[in-house]
């Protein structure tokens, strides 16, 4: 996701603003995506403000984004139509796009050097801030004030995250270095991930460029603001689609999971640790009560399907006895075995009797 | 550059009266959506029949007479909700089988919640799922019921059939994936790299939303933006926008998956795809298609961008039925519950195939 000062910066009246990127996209998946994840919640990140809950997307916000972005395409349509004046001059059009991207792949190179240049490929907010600390933290640190004029600052950091924990605290050290280290590991892969979405993104321009080159050739124009939208919308899908079935993004895709649930999962330790000396019932605890009680439903539902077996066996054992009692006459009492439990009625019987 | 016209023919008025056509329709939907009312979850009447847990085997009341003596018993997925077949008066799944005359039950599994993260695949099926056939069979003085499994739901039928095939008269799977593996799979190809232990050890449950935001990554241009737009028009169409906000409402509505269920489902189905190699086990029992020998018939979605034909279709090739049947419905996944071709194809078929074999 790029930010909207770059187009207004290099492109400030280009038509193909990032009004395009709102249009197609309202709901900003990935958004959600951090949220689902949980890198926005105040347990990803112990620096920063705990962030305020997202807001639930109604119906009409949706409706609206969507109209917005439409109105603002159709605006940016209608002034670059206008600017196109000659038609015998329409090779200037193309010329334009061929400009825009040019211009967009040459910002995301440069910014691909700098390993923290995490803002401009970084949305998570918070994420962001938190790194920021530490690195204000480190900044009047003597070990890390080499750490800029390292080559490989992220190597470096990482070889520093590794020395071994001393002391009594050393393991509660040693978690908060994997914590940190794992968060650089999924800031970087994540990096990496929101490069593919960008580089997409260009792609889908690219795309958009072709037909609109191919409809320029053909009898087909584009009529109406809405046929704009859905072609841009399926040069999107198109890139979209190439790029997710990629090996590159597969294996992207599942690093930048597996260091994000790594972050996750060693952040839940430090919490469960600060709850615990809180004295307040923790992650670990409530998991292990859960587990404990799935375990207990499994064998009270073996048990109770047993003793419904036992009852149904029971009803066809005194179904028996009184069919048989029937035929061949009542068990001699001598005769019956010792330890025999009597039916609640026969012990009804005999304590009537012994009254 | 090769010289070319430019592609736009948009005049200035027309995209004006275009513009303001579609804020004129937002306008007249805003009175609309107040006067909507609630949306429904399902339409057709539906009482609890047996209940555990967080699980509801619900009975949907017969609309004939005197419905078919062999009940059909509905296994849905754990993902979204079952309501989807059985969205709208003209487009139910559900009131198309009630109206040929079938007894129909449904397994609805709820809303897991952190509680239930370590229920696993065996409480479903060696559970929850044998539990209600059991009960079936009790109430209706049967040894075996019709069992009609949709997408997972057809999986988790697959391995009951083959774990309990004395308990099963017929087998229906609709949209169902066998091989995981089959055709091209986004999904699948999605999942296949994913540290899935380390998914489920951080983070519990799988939450709905992951789910939705996974379903929405597929197309998420069209389903975040397009799809919107395109829903302004039919704002000031009461009828149509309530079918539409039926269809919202079930797409987002993704239960929490229960952890260690989400684990063994991920790990064995979609990325060991031990489902056709017979190497699935569900509390300690070995999943054999082989013991599939009822009849089958086999309802799959020929353009299904989720389970791909091929992947649908291999059950044919390891289920040991001699009486096995595809029926092929040329739509999507979805479609197959909500379009109105496939209310008059569907659950015709599915009658007729059940009546015949008693």
């Amino acid at each position: 996701m790029f930010q909207n000062t770059w187009w207004k910066t290099v492109m400030p009246s280009m038509p193909m603003d990032s009004n395009w990127w709102k249009t197609a996209m309202p709901a900003m998946p990935m958004d959600l995506f951090s949220k689902t994840m949980g890198t926005m919640s105040p347990m990803m990140n112990p620096f920063a403000m705990w962030p305020t809950a997202g807001t639930q997307e109604t119906l009409m916000k949706n409706l609206m984004s969507s109209m917005n972005g439409f109105t603002q395409m159709g605006q940016s349509m209608m002034s670059m139509v206008q600017s196109l004046g000659d038609v015998s001059k329409t090779g200037e059009w193309s010329a334009m796009v061929d400009k825009i991207i040019e211009q967009f792949r040459g910002l995301m190179a440069n910014a691909q050097d700098n390993p923290f240049a995490f803002p401009f490929f970084n949305p998570m907010g918070p994420m962001n801030q938190s790194l920021e600390t530490f690195n204000q933290i480190l900044a009047g640190n003597p070990i890390f004030s080499q750490l800029n004029a390292s080559k490989d600052p992220s190597a470096l950091l990482q070889t520093m995250l590794g020395f071994p924990g001393v002391g009594i605290g050393r393991e509660k050290q040693e978690v908060i270095q994997r914590a940190i280290s794992y968060g650089m590991d999924f800031q970087k892969s994540y990096t990496e991930y929101s490069s593919l979405k960008n580089g997409m993104k260009i792609k889908a321009l690219e795309k958009l460029q072709a037909k609109l080159m191919d409809l320029g050739k053909g009898e087909k124009k584009i009529e109406t603001l809405r046929d704009a939208f859905v072609l841009w919308i399926d040069c999107l899908e198109e890139a979209h689609s190439e790029l997710v079935t990629s090996d590159k993004y597969l294996e992207t895709n599942a690093r930048m999971v597996k260091d994000m649930m790594n972050f996750r999962k060693t952040f839940q330790i430090l919490m469960d640790d600060m709850l615990e000396a809180m004295n307040i019932p923790n992650r670990r605890e409530v998991d292990a009560a859960y587990k404990k009680i799935q375990v207990l439903k499994r064998q009270v539902r073996e048990m109770d399907e047993e003793l419904q077996e036992l009852r149904t066996l029971r009803i066809d054992l005194d179904a028996l006895k009184a069919h048989a009692e029937k035929t061949l006459g009542p068990v001699p009492a001598s005769e019956k075995k010792p330890g025999h439990k009597k039916s609640a009625a026969a012990k009804v019987e005999q304590e009537n009797k012994g009254a | 550059m090769t010289q070319s016209m430019t592609p736009f023919n948009i005049k200035p008025e027309a995209a004006a009266k275009e513009l303001n056509q579609y804020y004129k329709n937002l306008a007249a939907g805003m009175k609309t959506l107040s006067e909507l009312g609630p949306i429904s979850e399902g339409i057709s009447a539906k009482e609890p029949a047996y209940e555990e847990d967080k699980v509801v085997l619900y009975h949907y009341t017969p609309r004939v007479e005197k419905p078919h003596g062999i009940p059909v018993l509905v296994i849905y997925a754990l993902v979204n909700r079952p309501y989807v077949a059985d969205m709208q008066e003209d487009r139910s799944l559900i009131r198309g089988l009630l109206d040929q005359g079938l007894d129909v039950y449904i397994i609805d599994w709820g809303y897991p919640d952190p509680s239930d993260r370590y229920q696993e695949l065996d409480d479903h099926i060696n559970g929850y799922i044998r539990r209600c056939v059991d009960f079936l069979c009790a109430k209706y003085d049967l040894p075996k019921i019709n069992i009609l499994g949709i997408c997972q739901g057809g999986t988790f039928s697959i391995c009951f059939t083959s774990l309990y095939p004395e308990k099963v008269k017929n087998l229906v799977t609709v949209v169902t994936p066998v091989d995981f593996h089959g055709g091209k799979n986004v999904l699948g190809s999605w999942g296949k790299d994913l540290d899935v232990d380390l998914i489920v050890d951080a983070m519990g449950n799988v939450s709905g939303d992951l789910l939705n935001f996974t379903f929405l990554s597929m197309n998420p241009y069209r389903l975040t933006g397009q799809k919107y737009l395109d829903m302004i028009p039919m704002l000031e169409d009461p009828v149509g926008l309530m079918n539409f906000l039926r269809m919202e409402k079930w797409i987002f509505d993704s239960p929490d998956q229960p952890g260690e269920t989400f684990r063994q489902f991920v790990k064995d189905f979609f990325q060991d795809n031990k489902l056709i190699k017979g190497e699935v086990r569900i509390g300690g029992k070995r999943v054999d298609m082989k013991n599939i020998t009822m009849p089958v018939l086999n309802v799959f979605a020929t353009k299904d961008h989720l389970v791909p034909p091929p992947a649908s279709q291999a059950l044919g090739k390891y289920a040991n039925s001699k009486d096995y049947s595809e029926f092929p419905f040329k739509g999507g996944h979805i479609g197959i519950f909500t379009s109105g071709r496939s209310m008059a194809e569907v659950p015709p078929a599915i009658a007729t195939w059940i009546k015949a074999r008693g």
